[in-house]
C-alpha cells in the first residue's frame, strides 16, 4: 500500500506542475508594448530584450517585432511563433496605445492586462497621436526615453505626468473617466503632448497643455515647475516653488483655493498679478471644455456627494453644467536675487 | 589444573597473543594468563610478578590458601573472583590478568595496557573560549572527564555489556535527582533490547535506539566535548557513554540543540543571542536558496526585477543545461570535493583544494557548463550548511535541499511553500524519546524562550526544561 502511495505522489510530481516552467534562455522579455489597430486587426508591436554577454559583462540588445492578430490574445501568439520564445510580459516598461483602439473602446486592452497573471500592471500607459508604435519604440532606448520624459515634464512643465495601468484602470473603476498622458514624435524623438481625456473607456477629448497644467494643478500632481504663459517670452517664465490646491464646495459653488510660492528671476511687480491671471485663465478653460462636453472630469460632483448630500439629490439633474466656481489664490513670492544685510543703527 | 589450561587454550583458539606463564610457589604451581596486547606488561612485571617474586625470594609463609591469600594482599586496585571458565575468558580479554591457584580458584587483576590516544582537542567541536578537552576511547578517562566536572553524589552511573562478541561496555549516566524516572527507563528498555554481534563506536547504538520510523534529522546529539555532556546532564538529559567510542550521546534532543553550542554560555549573551539567529538563517539558506533561485529563474520570472534578470539571462546564455540539471552537478561536486577532503591524506589537501577550486569556479564557467551564479548559490548554500557541527544534521539539509530543488522545478515558488510545510510537517512530527522535537517552540515553552534562540543572562535562566524534569525545576537564584 505504502509503495502504490509513494508511486502515486511520484506519478502526481511528474505529470502537474511544470508546464509553467520556462529557462531563462526560453523567455522573449518584453520591454515596451505598442497596440494599434489596423484594418480591424490588432498590430502589436513589442520590443524584446535579447540579453547577451560582452567580455564578460552583461548587457542586452533590443529589436522590435510585429504581429497581428483579431484579439490581442492571438496577436501575442502570433508574435510567439515568430519569436519562438515565450512572451514575457512581467517586465513590461512602457505600453502605448493608439487612438484608433481609444477611440473604440479601450476595455479590451484593460481586461487583457488585468486578466494576465504575469503582468504587474504598474507600467505607464501613453496615447500615440501622429505616430506608429514601431516609430515609437524601435529605438532601443525609447522607452526609457519616454518615461523619463514624462516624469521630467511634470517637474519642469507640469503639463503631464506618468499615469500607470494599475491607476488609469481603477480610475475608470470607479470615477468612469481619466486622463491618460499622450506622446508623439517629431524627427524620431518622442515629445509630449499634453493629457486626452478618457471616459466609459473611450477616448472623448484632447486637453491643450494649457489645460493639462491645469488639471494638474486642481489634481495636486504638481508641486513644482516652471510656468510659462502663453501670451509671452521666454524671460517672463514664472517658476512655482510650491503649489498646493484645496478645493471644496458650498451647494453647487466650488471653491478653489491655490496656495502657491513662486519666484522669478526678474523683480517684476506685477509677477503675481500675472502668475494667478494665467493659472486662471488655464482653469477657466479646462473647466468650460469639462462642461461643455458634460465630463466631471476633476470629480466635482463627487465632492458635492459627500458634502452636502442633500443638496446633490434634490438638484443632480444638469447639476454639473449649472456649477459655478471661485477661484482663490494665496501667492508668495521669492526673490532669490534679493540679497538681505544688517541694518546700522 | 591442566585441564582448565586446555579448556583456556581451547577457547582462544591458541591465539599466540595470550600468555600463559607457570610459577612454583612452595612446591604448588600457579599460572598466569594474560593478553600482551590488552594488558600492560609494565603493570604485570611492576605489581604481580615482582609480589610472586618476592614470596619466593624471601620464602613467605603463606598460612591460609594461596587465591585468599592473593585476594587480600597482592597489589592491585581492581580485584575480582573468578567463577567460571566464560568469565575467565572475558576477563583476559578485559586486559587482566588471570591467576589460577587451583583447578576451580581464579582470579584476575586489572592490568589494563593504556591503547587509547590520550585527552586531546576535540576534532569538530572546536572552543574558542571554553575547556578544549575531548574525549577519548577510553571508558575510564570519559567517566573522569565528566566526573571531575560534576562531583555530585547525584550523579549515577549504570553499566551495561552490549555485542555477543565484542561484549562493550556501555554506560548510562544520569543525575538521579534531576533526571526523569520515565526517560531512564525508556533509554535502559531500548539498550537492553539490543541484539548484535558488535558495537565498534557509540554510533552504533545512536542507530539502534533511534527507533524504526525514518527520519531525516537526527534526534540524539553526539558529542565529544566533556563540558556540553556535563550541561546536558544538569539539564536532566541522559548520557549514554560508549567504550571504544569517543563520542558519547546525549538523549533526549531537541532541534533547537543543533542551534546551541556550549560556546554560548561562556559569552556575552546578546553577542551570542545574533550568533544564533545567524544560525537561523543559515539553516534556511541552506535548504531553500537552491530551491528558490530555481524557482525564480523558471517558473516566476516575475519576481526579479528587470536588470536582475537581464543579468542572470546573461550569464546562462551559453550554459547548454537546464537550471535543475545544473544545481544537481554543482551540489554533487561540491559534495564529492568535501568527501575527499575529508578523507584524503593531509600531504595532498593543498593540490586538490586548488583544483577543486580551480574546477568549480573559474574552468566551469569559462567552458560554459555552470554560470556564475549557480555557483554562488551552490556555494552560499553548502557553506551555509556547514555551520552546524553535527554530521547528521549537515546530511539532514543535504537531502531537504534537493528535495525543495526538486519542488521547486516542478511547481515553482508553490512548490518551496509545500516543501517548507513538508519539512515542519517532518520536524513536528518527530520526537526524541518521547520529547517533542520542536520543543520550546511547539508546544510553546515560555521560559525556554530566554535560552532557545534569543540568549538572555544566565541569572535569568531559572528553570528547566519541563519536558526534561519534573522533580527539579529550578536551577537556581
Amino acid at each position: 500500500m505504502k509503495k502504490i502511495i509513494v508511486l502515486c505522489i511520484l506519478l502526481l510530481g511528474l505529470i502537474t506542475g511544470c508546464v509553467s516552467y520556462t529557462e531563462l534562455n526560453e523567455l522573449g522579455i518584453v520591454s515596451a508594448l505598442g497596440i494599434e489597430e489596423i484594418d480591424q486587426q490588432i498590430q502589436l508591436t513589442a520590443n524584446f530584450i535579447l540579453p547577451q554577454k560582452d567580455d564578460g559583462e552583461s548587457t542586452y540588445q533590443s529589436t522590435c517585432f510585429q504581429s497581428r492578430g483579431t484579439t490581442i490574445e492571438e496577436a501575442l501568439n502570433n508574435l510567439y511563433l515568430q519569436v519562438s520564445k515565450k512572451i514575457d510580459l512581467a517586465h513590461l516598461e512602457l505600453v502605448a496605445i493608439d487612438t484608433t483602439i481609444a477611440q473604440e473602446d479601450l476595455n479590451k486592452i484593460l481586461q487583457f492586462f488585468l486578466q494576465e497573471p504575469t503582468a504587474r500592471n504598474n507600467f505607464p500607459i501613453v496615447l500615440m497621436k501622429e505616430v506608429n508604435a514601431k516609430e515609437l519604440l524601435e529605438n532601443e532606448n525609447q522607452k526609457d526615453t519616454i518615461a523619463h520624459l514624462l516624469t521630467m515634464n511634470q517637474i519642469a512643465q507640469g503639463t503631464t505626468f506618468s499615469l500607470s495601468l494599475e491607476n488609469m484602470a481603477r480610475q475608470l473603476l470607479e470615477e468612469k473617466n481619466t486622463v491618460i498622458p499622450v506622446v508623439s514624435s517629431k524627427d524620431h524623438i518622442p515629445t509630449t503632448e499634453g493629457l486626452a481625456i478618457i471616459q466609459d473607456n473611450k477616448l472623448k477629448d484632447y486637453l491643450t497643455l494649457e489645460e493639462s497644467n491645469a488639471y494638474l494643478y486642481l489634481s495636486n500632481q504638481i508641486n513644482s515647475f516652471t510656468l510659462i504663459p502663453s501670451n509671452s517670452n521666454q524671460t517672463s517664465e514664472i517658476i512655482v516653488k510650491e503649489n498646493h490646491t484645496i478645493i471644496s464646495s458650498h451647494q453647487n459653488k466650488i471653491q478653489i483655493e491655490i496656495q502657491s510660492t513662486i519666484e522669478s528671476k526678474e523683480n517684476n511687480v506685477d509677477l503675481k498679478e500675472n502668475y494667478e491671471k494665467e493659472v486662471k485663465k488655464r482653469i477657466d478653460s479646462l473647466i468650460k471644455k469639462t462642461q461643455d462636453n458634460k465630463m466631471d472630469l476633476l470629480h466635482f460632483l463627487t465632492l458635492i456627494y459627500r458634502n452636502d448630500y442633500n443638496f446633490y439629490e434634490h438638484n443632480k439633474t444638469n447639476l454639473f453644467e449649472q456649477l459655478t466656481y471661485e477661484i482663490t489664490f494665496h501667492t508668495t513670492i521669492q526673490y532669490p536675487n534679493l540679497k538681505t544685510e544688517g541694518v546700522l543703527i | 589444573m591442566t585441564l582448565l589450561i586446555e579448556k583456556i587454550k581451547k577457547k582462544v583458539g591458541s591465539s599466540t597473543d595470550f600468555i600463559f606463564r607457570e610459577m612454583t610457589i612452595q612446591n604448588k604451581t600457579i599460572i598466569l594468563i594474560f593478553n600482551e596486547v590488552l594488558s600492560s606488561s609494565e603493570d604485570i612485571n611492576q605489581f604481580i610478578l615482582k609480589y610472586l617474586a618476592n614470596i619466593i625470594e624471601k620464602k613467605v609463609e603463606i598460612p591460609t590458601s594461596f587465591y585468599h591469600y592473593f585476594l587480600n594482599s597482592m597489589p592491585g586496585h581492581h580485584i575480582k573472583e573468578i567463577k567460571d571458565l566464560q568469565e575467565a575468558i572475558d576477563a583476559l580479554y578485559n586486559g587482566y590478568t588471570v591467576i589460577i591457584t587451583s583447578e576451580k580458584e581464579m582470579l584476575a587483576i586489572e592490568t589494563k595496557a593504556n591503547l587509547d590516544r590520550g585527552i586531546n582537542e576535540a576534532n569538530n567541536e572546536q572552543s574558542i573560549q571554553g575547556p578544549k578537552d575531548a574525549f577519548t576511547e577510553n571508558f575510564n578517562k570519559n567517566l573522569g572527564l565528566v566526573r571531575k566536572r560534576i562531583k555530585s553524589e547525584h550523579l549515577w552511573l549504570q553499566e551495561y555489556t552490549i555485542g555477543k562478541e565484542t561484549k562493550t561496555k556501555v554506560g548510562l549516566l544520569y543525575m538521579e535527582n534531576i533526571a526523569e524516572e520515565e526517560t531512564i527507563q525508556k533509554v535502559k528498555e531500548e539498550l537492553l533490547k539490543i541484539n548484535i554481534d558488535g558495537i565498534i563506536d557509540s554510533g552504533y547504538i545512536k542507530e539502534l535506539i533511534q527507533g524504526e520510523k525514518p527520519r531525516f534529522f537526527p534526534t540524539i546529539l553526539a558529542t565529544e566535548r566533556p563540558d556540553q555532556v556535563s550541561m546536558a546532564l544538569l539539564e536532566g538529559k541522559i548520557a549514554i557513554l560508549v567504550d571504544n567510542s569517543p563520542y558519547v550521546l546525549i538523549i533526549p534532543c531537541f532541534f533547537i540543540d543543533f542551534f546551541h553550542t556550549t560556546d554560548d554560555y561562556y559569552q556575552k549573551p546578546i553577542n551570542i543571542s545574533f550568533i544564533r539567529i545567524i544560525r537561523l538563517f543559515a539553516f534556511f539558506i541552506a535548504i531553500f536558496i537552491p530551491g528558490f533561485y530555481i524557482a525564480v529563474t523558471t517558473h516566476n520570472q516575475e519576481v526579479l526585477s528587470l536588470d536582475l534578470l537581464i543579468n542572470f539571462s546573461a550569464q546562462r546564455a551559453m550554459v547548454p543545461f537546464p537550471a535543475l540539471i545544473e544545481a544537481l552537478l554543482m551540489s554533487v561536486t561540491f559534495e564529492i570535493l568535501r568527501e575527499s577532503d575529508t578523507r584524503m591524506p593531509s600531504s595532498m589537501g593543498t593540490a586538490v583544494s586548488i583544483l577543486g577550486g580551480l574546477v568549480l569556479g573559474d574552468a566551469a564557467v569559462n567552458a560554459g557548463i555552470v554560470s556564475p551564479i549557480m555557483i554562488i548559490v551552490v556555494a552560499i548554500s553548502a557553506i551555509s550548511g556547514l555551520l552546524f557541527s553535527s554530521i547528521e544534521m549537515i546530511s539532514a539539509l543535504r537531502w531537504w535541499r534537493f528535495i525543495l530543488l526538486i519542488l521547486a522545478t516542478l511547481l515553482g515558488m508553490y512548490g518551496i511553500v509545500l516543501g517548507g510545510l513538508l519539512l515542519i510537517i517532518h520536524l513536528t512530527s518527530l520526537n526524541s524519546f518521547g520529547k517533542p522535537y520542536l520543543a520550546p517552540f511547539a508546544p510553546f515553552i515560555k521560559e525556554e524562550q530566554k535560552d532557545a534562540l534569543i540568549k538572555t543572562e544566565n541569572r535569568g535562566i531559572r528553570y528547566r526544561n519541563p519536558y526534561l524534569t519534573k522533580k527539579n525545576k529550578i536551577r537556581g537564584r
